[in-house]
């Protein structure tokens, strides 16, 4: 985020700003209840991260002059499980760790805020400050930085959408809360709703008719 | 900023590693390091990345560039100083923040901060000034080979006037930045929209 050429705003931009809407606000709320409700824990070792991004919808939708979906899911699938920063543990795990501490229904985290930055001199992509102690926690916000020794590779992979792909225990999840039209006003109290254009055009019509039909009496008069 | 999908410089782009060059980039760190104390100015100089960036650990605040940008040929020093003035201005400009990072400004806020304040404090402090003109014109040929696509006119969706953010539109922010439209700061961020 804040890159000084942000034309098209990326695909970066789009992940990030699903994963940040994900794991912030009532859609957190929901994950953490569904998990209080439900008992899945979408974070522990049985689960993959490509799998839960598929079912969360947190990946890229919109159309770029790359396959990025198809870049994501293998790179949650692929690099991921096999980075390890030296310390023993995978990116994979140490994402899991973050966000199993941030869906823990007896938890304050209130946000996870997800960047990426480039390190070409990282031995692979880890979680910063390092795969053991990952992120910061600042208040009640996680700050989940992803290093990354180079952009992703060209390698793809298909939605993990077959039956075959499932976690055990998979539950039903909760939809993320549908986003407020911008420029769309409440309605509030005491403010008369704009009549639509039909019933707008309706009114015109009555209120001719009533002035010509008024003429009409005058004339005979 | 693109990581994950960055644009990278061209394999046949040599990125210029010049003595003169390193120095003059040296001078500019010392200058907007001495102008901008609480910001951390990282060079990431074996980066091909066409691109800066700025980020939020924490409670610290970062400016990183990427050597794909600082070392490309085309860019000269006005685009440098643009660059890391727009950058700084994501931390330090009031207004608007990214709706997925309350920590920065967004990009039209960042410009407007860059091209005012930024700029006065930078002269201030340092007596270095820019041609912005030279600037947009030299990013727009790099920009222009950015592989990441704005969406096809048609496709595009006209958002509400309150809430227009041109700062994703390369086009329309040129020419906000060079006077021939209304600089002003949208309400929202464009990922907003997204």
């Amino acid at each position: 985020m804040g890159a000084l050429i942000p034309i098209g705003g990326g695909a970066d931009a789009e992940i990030k700003d699903k994963l940040n809407k994900r794991f912030s606000g009532q859609n957190l709320t929901n994950l953490k209840n569904a998990r209080n409700t439900g008992g899945e824990d979408l974070f522990d070792g049985s689960h993959h991260l490509h799998r839960v991004a598929w079912r969360l919808r947190c990946y890229p939708t919109k159309t770029y002059n790359h396959n990025a979906k198809g870049k994501w899911f293998y790179f949650l699938h692929e690099t991921l499980p096999a980075a390890d920063d030296g310390t023993g543990v995978t990116t994979a795990d140490a994402i899991k760790a973050v966000l199993d501490q941030a869906t823990d229904p007896n938890g304050t985290i209130t946000a996870v805020v997800f960047d990426a930055q480039e390190d070409p001199n990282a031995p692979c992509h880890y979680v910063h400050p390092s795969n053991d102690d990952p992120g910061i926690l600042v208040g009640n916000t996680y700050n989940l930085i992803l290093v990354c020794p180079a952009p992703l590779s060209n390698d793809t992979e298909p939605d993990p959408d077959q039956a075959s792909d499932a976690d055990p225990g998979e539950e039903p999840l909760p939809a993320a809360a549908a986003r407020r039209k911008s420029g769309k006003k409440a309605n509030k109290p005491g403010v008369a709703k704009r009549k639509p254009f039909a019933a707008k055009r309706k009114g015109v019509k009555v209120a001719r008719a009533r002035r010509a039909k008024k003429r009409r009496t005058t004339k005979k008069r | 900023m693109s990581v994950l999908f960055a644009a990278q410089a061209a394999s046949n782009v040599s990125l210029s590693y010049s003595a003169e060059r390193c120095c003059l980039l040296e001078a500019l760190l010392i200058d907007v390091r001495q102008a901008f104390r609480t910001i951390e100015y990282v060079l990431v100089p074996n980066s091909r990345t066409v691109n800066a960036q700025a980020l939020a650990i924490g409670r610290s605040r970062h400016v990183r560039l990427y050597g794909g940008f600082v070392f490309h040929p085309l860019i000269g020093v006005d685009s440098l100083i643009f660059a890391l003035l727009h950058e700084t201005g994501h931390h330090l400009a009031p207004g608007p923040r990214f709706a997925s990072d309350p920590m920065l400004a967004c990009d039209c806020a960042a410009d407007c901060w860059a091209i005012t304040n930024g700029v006065r404090t930078l002269r201030h402090c340092s007596g270095r000034a820019f041609d912005l003109q030279k600037a947009l014109n030299e990013i727009t040929i790099i920009a222009g080979s950015s592989e990441v696509r704005e969406p096809p006119r048609k496709a595009r969706k006209r958002p509400s006037r309150a809430h227009q953010c041109w700062a994703a539109n390369w086009r329309d922010r040129r020419m906000r930045l060079s006077g021939a439209r209304k600089l002003e700061v949208a309400e929202r961020c464009y990922i907003w929209s997204s």
